[in-house]
């Protein structure tokens, strides 16, 4: 067994998860004969056994008192209003925010159609242009008789008038 | 109705839930206390594991101070959700892997806030508020310093470790927790497990070697 062997092993074997009788006698075999595994292992044996020997820490004197009052400010807190989440208070807040700016565009946008309304109505085009060939008067109002006399006139056989 | 408030006011208030005393139960015997409305049981559960819980996370987040408030929070966690606690499975573990949870969020926490990790070391560099006391004459000072510079030098090199290594060999070397255990604490698998336990403790070994001899 090489070093790479044993240090892939070693953490079965220092749990004493390594069943096959085998493989555990080459470790302890390696591990008498390889000065720098033997190194290892004594480094982590010391360590941990060092890293036990340390002194617990004790929970603070107030400890208990600081858990009582807060175990009581949550069980408040939940009978008070068990849905009164920070997260359930952003989403009321998005939802309401939300629906005032949708009852504002709908306000906004049923205004601009009663201005649309107001509108006068669009110039009628004549089609077959002469002058003057746009009329911004109202279909209803009386439009004025255009006569034109064109330039071919003065010939005989040509058109005598284009009426509206 | 008079009748009926008369014979209310006369009848006796129903006796607390009682059984077995609480310090001979184990842990899934109080916490069906607890489910069963006897209050004292939680106190029994706080008073089982805040040392150990306490321990676990200092070990892992090295701040005291900060390591209290998540075990109490841990408490709070515990007295909220108690009730979905699968009792088929071990209490130790529940509370371990809460705990756990809320270490590796700290330190989450903290490796994304600097101010936060400033503060904490600074907390370690103020004076030792400890009270002072004389030392074992019996021994030589030699050896005491020794000893002394062994504590803090494998302390300092637990610290060392990768914060995923670190709560792996935390829980086997000091909470003693077997692969599986820590294998549901943690949220990996087996293989995961062994393999950090095994690279924490050759770079353990690496840390504090060279000092051991």
């Amino acid at each position: 067994m090489g070093c790479s062997d044993f240090l892939a092993w070693y953490s079965d074997f220092r749990d004493g998860l390594i069943t096959d009788p085998g493989v555990l006698v080459e470790l302890e075999r390696h591990r008498r004969v390889c000065r720098r595994c033997a190194r290892y292992h004594h480094a982590v044996s010391r360590g941990v056994d060092a890293l036990r020997a340390l002194d617990d820490i004790e929970p603070s004197p107030g400890f208990r008192r600081e858990l009582r009052a807060r175990l009581a400010a949550a069980v408040l807190s939940a009978g008070r209003n068990p849905t009164l989440t920070p997260a359930g208070v952003a989403a009321a807040v998005l939802v309401a925010v939300a629906g005032v700016l949708l009852l504002y565009e709908g306000l906004a946008a049923r205004g601009s159609a009663e201005v649309a309304g107001e509108r006068r109505a669009m110039p009628i085009v004549v089609a077959n242009p002469s002058v003057p060939f746009v009329s911004f008067t109202g279909s209803d109002a009386p439009r004025p008789a255009t006569l034109v006399v064109p330039a071919s006139a003065s010939h005989p056989g040509a058109d005598a008038a284009i009426s509206p | 109705m008079k009748a009926l408030a008369e014979r209310a006011q006369t009848r006796p208030l129903p006796a607390p839930p009682t059984g077995p005393a609480l310090r001979e139960l184990d842990d899934s015997g109080i916490v069906a206390a607890c489910l069963g409305g006897r209050a004292e049981a939680f106190q029994e559960l706080v008073q089982r594991y805040q040392k150990r819980l306490l321990n676990f996370v200092y070990r892992t987040i090295g701040d005291r101070e900060r390591a209290e408030d998540l075990v109490q929070e841990v408490f709070i966690r515990v007295h909220r959700h108690l009730h979905r606690f699968d009792q088929s499975k071990k209490f130790s573990t529940w509370i371990y892997t809460i705990a756990s949870n809320l270490a590796k969020n700290e330190l989450r926490n903290r490796s994304r806030n600097p101010l936060v990790l400033f503060q904490a070391m600074k907390k370690n560099w103020e004076a030792d508020h400890r009270p002072l006391q004389f030392e074992d004459p019996h021994h030589r000072p030699d050896d005491l310093y020794r000893k002394r510079h062994l504590r803090q030098l494998v302390e300092w090199a637990v610290t060392q470790l990768p914060e995923h290594h670190r709560e792996v060999f935390v829980l086997r070397e000091l909470e003693g927790k077997s692969y599986e255990e820590i294998a549901q604490i943690t949220d990996c698998n087996l293989g995961t497990v062994k393999s950090r336990l095994n690279r924490a403790r050759n770079r353990f070994a690496q840390v504090i070697a060279p000092h051991l001899d």
